[in-house]
């Protein structure tokens, strides 16, 4: 059987896995949290300024709510809404990149806790909000690894630029495998 | 108090303080989202149909960006919120 995702009874999604496969996508997935987990504003101790709250000039005093994210992947996983407008695009950020990480981290505990319960080679079927969790979370994680890569339009550029010894070709077959099951789950899902 | 000019000067229409003007969502291209995945996405959030999904898709792919939305600028940013949660690079401008 192909490791994969594929339809299941009853509208459910099956994944089906080798116990090397969910291992790496175990690593993978949580190296992912703890860079979500990085990006978040840090928890700060100092007792917020209320005046500076109240007149909203909080993050003006150094709580640096949302900043842009100078990690390229970061960035491309919040990318600004307003590339001509800084200012509009931070008060942008500023309202969704709270919520946007919150449903970023929640798709991955879904699809980490889902892994957590294979055993061994294995199938586990999926509901649709699980399924779409997985949808979301191997994107992001494409998104994460092929920034890192630096994929360009040309994939083959990749793959020639990056020698088979080069400890980044294993990451380079890891994308392309991730690319491969997210293009089996569209097949199962897609309308 | 001053008395009214018999001839008021015409306002200048201005440009860019027009509310009502649309606003537009452009996905851009990007080398690593799938193709299948973008139509995929413009079919199920925007609910078009699979043929529009997928030009939208093949303009994207082929010019570099497409429009995907147009309307209010609170609904456009709804709608870029939502694309950057797909991981859809989009960004929304006044046409």
């Amino acid at each position: 059987v192909t490791s994969a995702f594929s339809r299941g009874p009853r509208r459910s999604i099956l994944l089906t896995l080798k116990e090397h496969e969910v291992d790496i996508l175990r690593n993978l997935f949580s190296d992912l949290l703890d860079l979500l987990n990085e990006d978040a504003p840090p928890q700060d101790d100092t007792p917020v300024d209320a005046w500076a709250e109240q007149l909203g000039l909080a993050d003006l005093n150094g709580g640096a709510l949302e900043a842009d994210p100078t990690d390229p992947a970061l960035a491309r996983l919040f990318p600004a809404a307003y590339p001509d407008d800084p200012a509009a695009a931070a008060e942008f950020r500023r309202y969704t990149q709270p919520d946007l990480r919150a449903a970023r981290r929640k798709r991955l505990a879904v699809v980490i806790e889902s892994l957590a319960s294979f055993s061994g080679n294995g199938r586990q079927r999926l509901d649709a909000a699980q399924s779409q969790s997985w949808l979301g979370a191997l994107n992001d994680l494409r998104l994460v690894l092929g920034t890192r890569l630096g994929i360009t339009e040309d994939d083959q550029e990749a793959v020639g630029r990056i020698a088979p010894e080069d400890p980044l070709a294993e990451y380079l077959a890891l994308y392309y495998y991730l690319g491969y099951l997210q293009e089996t789950l569209l097949e199962t899902i897609a309308p | 108090v001053t008395i009214a000019p018999v001839e008021l000067e015409r306002p200048v229409e201005q440009e860019d303080d027009a509310p009502d003007r649309p606003w537009t969502t452009i996905v851009w291209n990007d080398p690593i989202n799938l193709m299948t995945y973008v139509t995929y996405v413009f079919q199920t959030y925007f609910g078009y149909s699979k043929s529009k999904a997928n030009k939208l898709m093949l303009d994207v792919h082929q010019r570099g960006r497409a429009v995907v939305a147009n309307g209010g600028r609170e609904e456009m940013e709804r709608d870029v919120a939502a694309m950057h949660s797909y991981g859809l690079w989009a960004t929304l401008q006044q046409d």
